[in-house]
């Protein structure tokens, strides 16, 4: 009985050994061993990248959303006009209304901010798909200590994701010229660098505009609904738009769009700005809707100084 | 709890030692302990359904009690009949009541009269299938004086609940299982060493070989009108890998788990796919359940005495009833009749036993007869397989109208199979290097038994790791089991 359990624990301990050691050959090999991927707690790599940058971090000062808040926001501005810097952006990609609404319950269980910032426009209220989020697992992973984050990967990560994302990390961890860029500030926003980056014809073009989906301003609502309960106060940037896209968009709908928000918004008293008053010219953009770090800072500095007045 | 899970691979090393080291001096304590985690086990399931398991098992002991004392023969059958009656009467409101009443209902309006019957939307309890036949088996083997009842509760609990077998079979007899539970046992190294064996196969058979079959026969089967007859084609291949790796593995880690705390539980499967005849495939597919219906309804109705009439009838109603308790659906009761239509001729021609041999028992390839017979008996099986996964009857029918149309010899579509975890080919050479290392097992209870006879320690770890880590990188998108819902 003893042999076999001496047996089995040998066996386990040698298999876990030579499980590492592959790995850490397949990071050397393909990917880089200062980016090692996320544990898979949603179905979303930079949903996934974001909750590990901000475990154990609390912040007074959060800036939540989609893409156009990891890549708009400029982290410096933010700190500039809260006089503080416990701040951090815990946006990821293709959050939608509803997304964010369940990442800020989890955030504000494990830490209560002051404020919180939201940059959004239309395309983030296009879509009905909300990612695959277990909002308790993401509120305990927040605050859990780094010796149990074996347990998430085990329980969460699959051994073929783990080695695709190990590739794909190097290029998204390492470099600010690309869309799909992770390569976080020290606040958590991903701002992106025109040196070295090639702008895709398409993202450039797509006009940005479709039908939205009106659950998402209900969920806009109940964001708001909560800050409202929690104490929390809230800024609502509505993200520009590239100037030389004005003639394909669709402005009916987009005015529509900025109505509904700035209702939802101001029905709460809290502070709405409203960037698409102003033309935004081409060369402050990456594509559409996205910002260069330049662009960033402007818009984050005309949002600012707009709520100052 | 799936076995295939983080909860199960906490919950087992947990009970192999407090069985084998806090408890091992007490056999009464020790069998305790497996009931508790028995019941543990299948709470995790549905903590619901507890207490119709405790009925079953309750009603089951004392019936048996009362059948041994009872001095009158009539009594003996009141208790008898009592018990069967209560067990398949759950069976029958919890699997098929919404059955009958939609059956019912589409029967009236088909004559024009329309009805509006209640319909429950019950869920099914797990394992209510397996665990009844347990206890019927028991009761009945207690009336026929096969058996002695036991007048342990807990012993007898065991025997109903033990976590390996619970949720999906196989199905057990008193007379095999319960000398066991109420035997001391001692820790066998050789037994352990191949019961882990056994459950990495059976992790294999599921995870790399079931799970990912599965996706590419969902997109067969979900989406048949839009595919070609080629392309259905190997749907329906890779579904019958799916079921036979998903529930021939899920037997192989409760084989394996049982080992592990000294116990042997039936065989279940038997390298099905290589039969050389239909009566063959049903001595190697869910010989449990098979087997119990042989000793529990086609003996006691005659079996094999009697007129043709009589065996053919016999053979008709076991496969009928065979279809039925798979679900509520008229698709496992066609399938169950098509089978009997594919075993009845053989039974006739006195040809049902003429394999009982190991195919190509001396030989390492079959011949071309035995490559024929197999692929003529495969095909068969594959054929009753669409009857068995589709949704309903009309969507079996269009799935065979496409799949034996003229496009079954165009080329697949190269963008079908396109979007699963795993590309299409590497699931295909997967399969292939499985029933190839199946094939070459086939003498074996399960391929990679007694292997510590024949390789040495060095080798054998690394075929353990190597079948391990394949485990871990062919985790795809994960199924449940299939028999689950049965």
């Amino acid at each position: 009985m003893n042999h076999f359990i001496k047996k089995l624990l040998l066996f386990t301990v040698l298999s876990a050994f030579l499980l590492a050691a592959f790995i850490y050959a397949y990071m050397y090999k393909f990917g880089s061993l200062d980016s090692f991927p996320p544990p898979s707690l949603t179905n979303s790599y930079s949903y996934n990248d974001k909750l590990l940058f901000c475990r154990n971090k609390k912040a007074d000062y959060v800036c939540i959303g989609s893409s156009l808040s990891l890549n708009n926001i400029d982290s410096k501005t933010c700190i500039q006009n809260f006089h503080s810097d416990s701040y951090l952006n815990i946006s990821s990609w293709g959050l939608t209304m509803a997304d964010t609404y369940t990442l800020l319950k989890s955030y504000t269980n494990f830490s209560k901010p002051k404020k919180i910032l939201i940059s959004s426009n239309i395309i983030d209220f296009r879509s009905n798909e909300q990612k695959k989020a277990d909002a308790e697992e993401i509120e305990h992973f927040f605050s859990m200590p780094s010796s149990t984050m074996l347990f998430y990967y085990i329980k969460h990560s699959t051994l073929k994701e783990l080695l695709d994302e190990i590739k794909q990390s190097k290029v998204i961890k390492e470099s600010h010229a690309t869309y799909e860029t992770l390569y976080y500030d020290a606040y958590g926003a991903a701002p992106l660098h025109k040196d070295g980056f090639t702008i895709s014809d398409k993202r450039w073009e797509d006009s940005t505009t479709g039908p939205v989906q009106k659950i998402q301003y209900m969920y806009l609502d109940s964001i708001a609904i909560f800050c409202k309960t929690n104490n929390i106060e809230m800024l609502f940037f509505q993200s520009p738009i590239r100037e030389g896209l004005y003639k394909k968009i669709d402005l009916k709908l987009l005015n529509a769009h900025t109505a509904q928000t700035e209702s939802i918004i101001k029905k709460y008293n809290y502070a709405y700005v409203n960037s698409l008053e102003t033309l935004w010219n081409d060369s402050l953009f990456v594509d559409g809707t996205h910002l260069s770090s330049v662009g960033a800072k402007a818009y984050t500095e005309y949002c600012f100084k707009k709520i100052n007045k | 709890m799936l076995f295939n899970s983080l909860g199960f691979a906490i919950f087992l090393p947990i009970v192999f030692i407090l069985y084998w080291f806090v408890l091992n001096k007490n056999l009464k304590i020790q069998n305790a302990l497996l009931l508790i985690s028995s019941l543990y086990f299948y709470s995790c399931w549905d903590y619901r359904f507890l207490f119709l398991l405790m009925f079953s098992i309750i009603l089951d002991y004392y019936s048996a009690l009362k059948i041994h004392t009872a001095s009158l023969g009539s009594i003996k059958k009141f208790w008898l009949t009592l018990s069967i009656c209560i067990n398949l009467g759950f069976l029958a409101v919890f699997k098929y009541y919404d059955f009958f009443v939609h059956t019912f209902i589409d029967m009236l309006s088909s004559v024009g009269i329309k009805a509006n019957l209640l319909t429950l939307n019950i869920i099914l309890p797990v394992g209510i299938s397996f665990y009844t036949f347990h206890g019927l088996s028991y009761i009945i083997d207690v009336y026929k004086q096969k058996t002695q009842p036991t007048e342990n509760f807990i012993d007898y609990s065991v025997f109903v609940s033990f976590f390996p077998l619970l949720v999906a079979g196989p199905i057990e007899r008193s007379t095999h299982l319960l000398p066991q539970i109420q035997s001391e046992r001692k820790f066998d190294y050789s037994k352990a060493s191949d019961g882990l064996r056994q459950i990495l196969w059976g992790l294999f058979k599921k995870i790399v070989i079931a799970d990912n079959c599965a996706e590419f026969a969902n997109i067969a089967f979900n989406n048949c009108d839009n595919l070609n007859g080629s392309e259905l084609f190997l749907g329906i291949i890779f579904f019958s890998f799916q079921i036979y790796g998903d529930f021939s593995g899920y037997s192989d880690i409760a084989l394996g788990t049982a080992r592990l705390f000294g116990i042997d539980l039936l065989k279940n499967f038997s390298y099905p796919y290589f039969s050389r005849d239909i009566a063959e495939f049903w001595r190697r597919w869910h010989i449990s359940l098979s087997s119990w219906f042989r000793d529990y309804v086609y003996i006691p109705l005659g079996g094999n005495k009697g007129s043709q009439a009589m065996i053919v009838r016999n053979t008709f109603i076991i496969f009928l009833i065979s279809g039925f308790w798979h679900g509520a659906n008229l698709t496992f009761i066609v399938w169950g009749i098509l089978h009997a239509i594919y075993f009845i001729p053989l039974q006739l021609l006195k040809k049902h036993r003429q394999h009982i041999d190991i195919i190509a028992q001396d030989n390492i390839l079959p011949s071309f007869s035995e490559l024929f017979k197999m692929a003529a008996t495969y095909g068969m099986v594959c054929f009753a397989w669409i009857l068995f996964r589709a949704e309903n009857l009309e969507h079996a029918i269009r799935y065979i109208k496409i799949l034996f149309s003229p496009s079954l010899f165009a080329l697949p579509n190269g963008d079908t199979f396109m979007h699963t975890t795993y590309p299409f080919l590497q699931i295909a050479s997967l399969l292939l290097i499985f029933i190839s290392i199946e094939w070459l097992g086939r003498k074996k209870n399960f391929p990679l038994e007694d292997l510590n006879k024949k390789i040495t320690l060095p080798i054998r770890w690394a075929m353990y790791f190597t079948i391990g880590f394949t485990i871990l990188y062919f985790t795809g998108k994960e199924q449940q089991f299939i028999y689950f819902q049965f």
